[in-house]
């Protein structure tokens, strides 16, 4: 399946708990598709916690997730990996 | 006999030590994200309780050490002498206190350390903790006299009311969270899987804040403070524009703190000179931003990415200035209240603390409503 949507979410600099709450929003809206795997969310944030928060809340709603270190600051992705 | 080993005789070693101290505050605050903010917040936000939960570890940690340091004569001062009877300020504060560190992102340690990673919406946080602190000054007098009148309470702590009352509290505190700690420890849910580099655990990050309090403590004769030395930066700043305006205002003539140690009358406030609080609370400040911004170059962190949206930038500043004038109003912020005051059972750490979670509620309906959409 090459035609995943990803949406990219930009968070950086933003004020605590943009992050959090963006995400949670987004992870609501597309519930269905995230969980067919079509689509994908990729954030990237600098809030070093929310490396702990969001996978946490993504994977309770039963979504996979990864973290990655890029240069200065964290990409997550949230949907299915194929 | 009480033997003493309190350094405030000695100015130099005394900021020297508490620069040090806050360097290393600054380093463990930052490496485990640890955020007073957060902690109340992301409970109304998503229940999370990890954070919250972590400061059972501070309490207990901060109980023990401070109890025997008291029997010992580490500390000389049990109640330090920063703290005073609560009265309807303490409240009033802590409400405005709350709202204000959600809209800023960050208390006034957390925004120092946040700003060490580049973000500027904890920069204009900052400014609007000077801008609030500066604005206190002006109403100070009207504000103390609404203080003196209010006192709800007769006693600073609850041991000065009743001793045996205050053990058996902290006793019954204690084994709650000694009891808590197990279970969690049981259930393996204490450690917790965060990706950030060089992630402290939360657990961690409060048992080595319980020890720099203590430290603190010991080096300074009370627990920790800060927010004086963002009026007393403030008041250096307005002094270059203003100086006639600040030397004519009471709040920048008056020592806020002034106690008698071995002979030697310590004191100092939030005017522009160099005094205890430079050698405290104006050290510790330099050696938390300092500590977290070694920690974020260390881990390639450091990067300022964009100007915040503007409501984000309106809110951070607002949520400063809101911030500064609660800690003002009730004479102390988080740091000196949960930190320093919760362990000693202290009545106006007490009502601090009920009004800061009730102002941190109000603050997350209008983040969420207006801020972030």
């Amino acid at each position: 399946m090459s035609d995943v949507q990803k949406i990219e979410l930009d968070i950086l600099g933003q004020v605590c708990p943009a992050c959090l709450l963006v995400v949670l929003r987004e992870m609501n809206t597309h519930r269905q598709r995230i969980k067919n795997g079509e689509t994908q969310l990729i954030i990237k944030t600098d809030h070093r916690d929310t490396t702990r928060t969001i996978p946490e809340s993504a994977r309770k709603m039963g979504y996979d997730v990864k973290v990655r270190n890029l240069e200065t600051y964290y990409e997550i992705t949230i949907g299915k990996n194929e | 006999m009480k033997k003493s080993r309190m350094l405030t005789t000695d100015p130099l070693l005394l900021a020297t030590g508490i620069t040090l101290l806050g360097f290393v505050f600054g380093i463990v605050l930052y490496r485990g994200d640890y955020c007073m903010v957060a902690m109340l917040r992301d409970f109304f936000l998503i229940r999370d309780t990890t954070l919250l939960r972590s400061f059972v570890f501070y309490f207990l940690s901060a109980s023990v050490l401070f109890y025997f340091g008291g029997l010992t004569g580490l500390l000389p001062f049990v109640p330090p002498p920063t703290f005073a009877p609560a009265s309807l300020a303490t409240m009033a504060g802590g409400l405005l206190f709350g709202i204000g560190m959600v809209l800023a992102g960050g208390c006034v340690v957390g925004t120092l350390y946040k700003m060490a990673g580049g973000n500027l919406v904890n920069w204009i946080g900052f400014i609007g903790i000077l801008a609030g602190s500066l604005l206190y000054a002006e109403v100070h007098p009207l504000i103390q006299r609404f203080s003196a009148q209010t006192t709800v309470t007769h006693t600073i702590t609850v041991a000065q009311d009743n001793p045996l009352v205050q053990s058996l509290l902290l006793l019954a505190i204690i084994a709650a969270c000694l009891l808590a700690i197990r279970r969690w420890s049981r259930q393996g849910s204490l450690h917790v899987i965060s990706h950030a580099r060089g992630y402290i655990q939360p657990w961690k990050v409060a048992v080595i804040l319980g020890l720099l309090n203590f430290f603190y403590y010991i080096l300074a004769g009370a627990p920790m403070g800060i927010t004086t030395a963002y009026a007393k930066l403030a008041a250096y700043l307005e002094q270059i524009f203003l100086p006639g305006h600040v030397a004519g205002l009471a709040y920048f003539q008056e020592n806020s703190i002034s106690f008698q140690f071995e002979k030697i009358l310590v004191s100092g406030g939030a005017g522009p000179r160099m005094d205890y609080i430079s050698h405290t609370e104006l050290s510790l400040m330099a050696g938390i931003f300092s500590g977290a911004l070694a920690a974020a170059l260390h881990y390639k962190e450091f990067k300022i990415y964009r100007v915040p949206p503007r409501r984000q930038a309106v809110a951070a500043l607002t949520g400063g200035i809101l911030l500064a004038m609660g800690a003002r109003i009730a004479s102390g912020c988080n740091v000196k209240f949960f930190l320093g005051g919760l362990p000693l059972l202290a009545w106006q750490s007490i009502i601090f603390t009920a009004a800061v979670i009730a102002g941190a509620w109000i603050g997350t309906q209008i983040l969420t409503r207006y801020v972030i959409r």
